[in-house]
């Protein structure tokens, strides 16, 4: 728009905006509007138009929502890497997916995998939770002294003792054939640890030798047949455990999770589409289905439709596959109701209680300690009379 | 609607977010275009416009309403009178002051008087007396008095016609630019009826920009692009804050309501109801600066604009008494009355519902839909879908930011270059304003209103911090 900004005239020489203008810029918002909201509502119901198809048109689409308890897990979509997609810190979802079963797969260096192969629906969102847990066991080990920095000495054994050859820990081990303690500072949390696993606190004397018995037989950690051995002796110490609506029990030996809130807050992996019923096999495993048709099963014996939630059926129990393990301990993983601590007669491991396709199960420690305990949603371990926190996130050093 | 048709609450909220899109494009067009045109106006030489009309005749009553604000406020708009591009001869200034303001308020008035008295045509000094019956202490009562006044002790006593004076009503804190008053008369001179029209400036509230808060600048100017908007569309408009009309309009109607505290909205519609619909405002897209509403700390200002915005919003009362009116008079055209009304309802509905459901009831569906709206396509994109049009819509602030920078006045010496970029990006608060000091407010007087718990005129603290 040109206009003349003279000073000589009668006239201001920009005129008010005509009814004509106002009307013609209106009656083309409106055009716009009519145009592109349904453009618009398509678009979020998951309608794309593909451009490059040889048939053309419309396309349905669906999407993944998938939790990362990983701040650096990268995610592929059928060994592709998906990128930019995080909506929260550990959260990220794609859209755009074509419906049919999709590899997903998270993965971190220094990290154990996470694998699901998951159907995704058109309009709808399949979700997901990934965990990653460090392929080598990381670990703080908490002794009765410290030195001033406030790193874990060993008292009174040869420096070229291996403390954990398998682990990395959190801080440097100092060892030392020494064993006065006059410079060094007692740790208190020792003392709580020592209190929390039940027992009394030991002499100086006594505590060192028992380490120092308990270093000369440090290999024992991956000797299988100690750990049998080790693990035999010990029972099922837990019975139940609730949290956020979802209760752990073991029954014949095999722990299971039951969901036993409110229907309509049932986690997704309880439930399966009813329209894609009949394929459930195909696409969840055979697990779920039976799952599914004891479920059915029982609501059709008791007269209700607790099961059917209108577009899903929903199971109210899940297995653990525990791998034929013995199980020695178990417990909701600290902080999260969708994974299960097990303390297993080869190790200590995380399994989620999502059995679609297959329960991702990882170690976080390979041979089976004598006791965990979870307190505060830190796990401390007790293996060989050595005392330590079990990390579940890489050290960096 | 988002716990029972979830779905049918996202498409909703898609087409909401898209039509706040398409409204800040319309409304921004309208801003960019009154900007054009405002700086072409302060850029002509009205006085060779005005040349060829012959207005010696003319006189103009300017009524200055005041409390108690300071008198360097008083002071720097008396200033602004004296040196406007106009025969002072012909101006009447009216130093209206409140009885209830106290002895303070006479003193300044006085002195005032004294320093000013003889540079302007006639200066009068009223007083408003306190508790009149009937009355609600404000603006509109204050104005009404001095007006009555005027017309007794300078109009009639010098045989001054009704038909030519123009009333010009200010705010206290108003300067004027130099060529107000022939912009006006160049106006008043070459509309179809001066008589029965408003002329409306823009009302820049920016004479203590440099001093006043991010908070209090986006607000203020926010005001003030919105008068620019009305001004590109001016069937909408209403007079507001400072604005002229002729004496003999204003007299008819028996000057400005005095039990109201929307007086500056009201007056127009009764003059429009007394004309039978037969009344224009007539916008001036040319500026006058007020200040912007600021107090002495972060806090009072909050207060401050929040009351002043109440205040504002609680023109809704008008809603009822124009619905009432036009009901009455058939000789408004039909069509007039359902447009305003329409469009009344429109505004009061908008201003305090659209920024609520744009950025808080648009999430409704994700937290309400429950599960079977959850796991859809359509739950996880509508937030997506809504932000990124919203940003779209930001693109609006933008414009905003470009011509806020362009009205504000010279940076004094003591304040820092990179003011410019605070400046600049003040208007990423919008979002937060739009909510606190429209539809809250808003709200507030419209929830006042219906439930019978009318509110009185408060006047905003003026300060020069």
């Amino acid at each position: 728009m040109t206009k003349n900004f003279s000073t000589k005239m009668n006239k201001p020489t920009v005129n008010p905006l005509s009814r004509g203008q106002r009307r013609f810029v209106f009656l083309g918002l409106v055009f716009i509007f009519l145009l592109t909201v349904p453009m618009f509502v398509f678009y979020a119901t998951g309608y794309r138009y593909d451009f490059f198809s040889p048939t053309g048109g419309l396309t349905t689409t669906g999407g993944l929502y998938i939790s990362i308890l990983s701040e650096n897990g990268e995610l592929f979509l059928d060994e592709k890497p998906v990128q930019d997609v995080r909506i929260f810190r550990k959260a990220s979802y794609i859209q755009n997916i074509t419906p049919g079963v999709h590899r997903i797969h998270v993965q971190e260096e220094g990290m154990q995998t996470w694998v699901k192969e998951l159907p995704i629906y058109p309009y709808m969102v399949t979700e997901a939770e990934a965990f990653l847990f460090p392929k080598r066991p990381q670990v703080r080990l908490i002794t009765e002294y410290q030195t001033a920095t406030g790193s874990p000495i060993y008292l009174g054994m040869s420096s070229s003792t291996k403390i954990l050859p398998f682990a990395s820990t959190s801080l440097p081990i100092l060892i030392t054939k020494n064993r006065a303690t006059s410079t060094l500072t007692l740790n208190s949390e020792y003392s709580f640890i020592l209190a929390l696993f039940n027992e009394q606190t030991k002499s100086t004397s006594t505590l060192l030798k028992r380490m120092t018995d308990e270093i000369s037989s440090a290999f024992v950690f991956s000797n299988p047949q100690t750990k049998v051995s080790a693990s035999s002796s010990t029972e099922l110490a837990t019975t139940t455990r609730l949290y956020r609506d979802i209760k752990l029990y073991e029954k014949g030996g095999e722990i299971y999770a039951k969901y036993v809130g409110a229907e309509q807050d049932i986690p997704y992996y309880f439930c399966v589409p009813q329209s894609s019923l009949a394929s459930t096999t195909e696409l969840y495993g055979a697990q779920v289905m039976k799952g599914v048709v004891q479920a059915m099963e029982e609501s059709a014996l008791l007269g209700t439709t607790e099961t059917t939630n209108k577009s899903r059926i929903c199971r109210s129990e899940i297995k653990i596959d525990t791998k034929g393990h013995k199980v020695i301990y178990f417990d909701f993983f600290p902080d999260n109701g969708d994974l299960v601590l097990l303390q297993l007669d080869n190790g200590i491991f995380v399994v989620e209680i999502d059995d679609r396709s297959w329960q991702n199960s990882q170690q976080l420690y390979p041979a089976s300690a004598e006791k965990i305990i979870v307190n505060n949603g830190i796990i401390y371990v007790k293996d060989h009379g050595i005392y330590f926190e079990l990390l579940t996130k890489l050290l960096v050093f | 609607m988002s716990i029972y048709i979830p779905f049918w609450a996202a498409y909703f909220i898609i087409a909401f977010a898209l039509f706040w899109v398409l409204k800040t494009a319309f409304l921004s067009y309208h801003l960019r275009y009154n900007w054009m045109r405002l700086r072409h106006h302060m850029k002509l030489d009205w006085s060779s416009l005005v040349e060829r009309f012959t207005f010696d005749h003319i006189y103009h009553v300017v009524i200055l309403p005041f409390y108690q604000e300071p008198i360097e406020i008083i002071e720097a708009t008396l200033q602004s009178l004296a040196e406007v591009k106009y025969d002072l001869k012909n101006i009447v200034v009216v130093l209206a002051t409140e009885e209830r303001a106290g002895s303070t308020a006479q003193i300044i008035a006085k002195e005032m008087k004294a320093k000013w008295g003889d540079r302007f045509g006639y200066f009068l000094i009223t007083t408003h007396p306190a508790n009149v019956q009937g009355e609600m202490a404000g603006k509109g009562s204050n104005a009404t008095f001095a007006a009555e006044e005027v017309r007794i002790k300078v109009l009639d006593l010098h045989g001054i016609r009704y038909n030519h004076t123009i009333v010009s009503i200010f705010d206290i804190d108003t300067v004027l630019y130099p060529d107000y008053f022939n912009c006006l008369i160049w106006h008043f001179m070459t509309v179809k009826r001066p008589l029965k029209s408003s002329f409306q400036p823009v009302p820049i509230f920016n004479n203590n920009m440099w001093q006043a808060s991010a908070l209090a600048r986006v607000v203020a100017m926010s005001s003030t692009f919105w008068e620019m908007v009305q001004q590109e569309r001016p069937e909408r408009m209403a007079t507001f804050s400072s604005h002229s009309v002729s004496f003999q309009a204003l007299y008819e109607v028996g000057y400005w309501q005095n039990n109201m505290v929307s007086e500056d909205s009201r007056i127009y519609w009764n003059l429009l109801i007394a004309n039978d619909g037969e009344y224009d405002v007539v916008p001036l897209s040319y500026p006058v600066s007020m200040d912007a509403n600021a107090a002495t700390t972060f806090w009072h200002t909050v207060v401050q604009i929040y009351k002043q915005h109440r205040r504002w919003t609680y023109g809704v009362e008008n809603f009822c008494y124009i619905s009432y009116h036009f009901l009455q008079n058939k000789n408004i055209p039909l069509r007039k009355r359902i447009k305003i009304i329409f469009q009344q309802a429109e505004g009061y509905w908008s201003l305090v519902t659209n920024p609520i459901m744009l950025f808080i009831l648009g999430w409704a569906p994700i937290f309400l839909g429950g599960q079977e709206f959850h796991q859809t396509v359509l739950s996880y994109n509508l937030p997506i879908v809504v932000r990124n049009l919203l940003i779209l819509a930001m693109f609006g602030l933008v414009i905003s930011s470009i011509i806020s920078l362009s009205l504000i006045p010279p940076r004094p010496k003591e304040a820092s270059r990179l003011r410019y970029i605070v400046m600049a990006l003040q208007w990423l608060l919008v979002p937060a304003t739009m909510i606190i000091f429209s539809a809250v407010p808003g709200l507030d007087a419209q929830t006042r209103l219906m439930f019978g718990r009318y509110m009185g005129f408060w006047v905003t603290p003026k300060n020069r911090i």
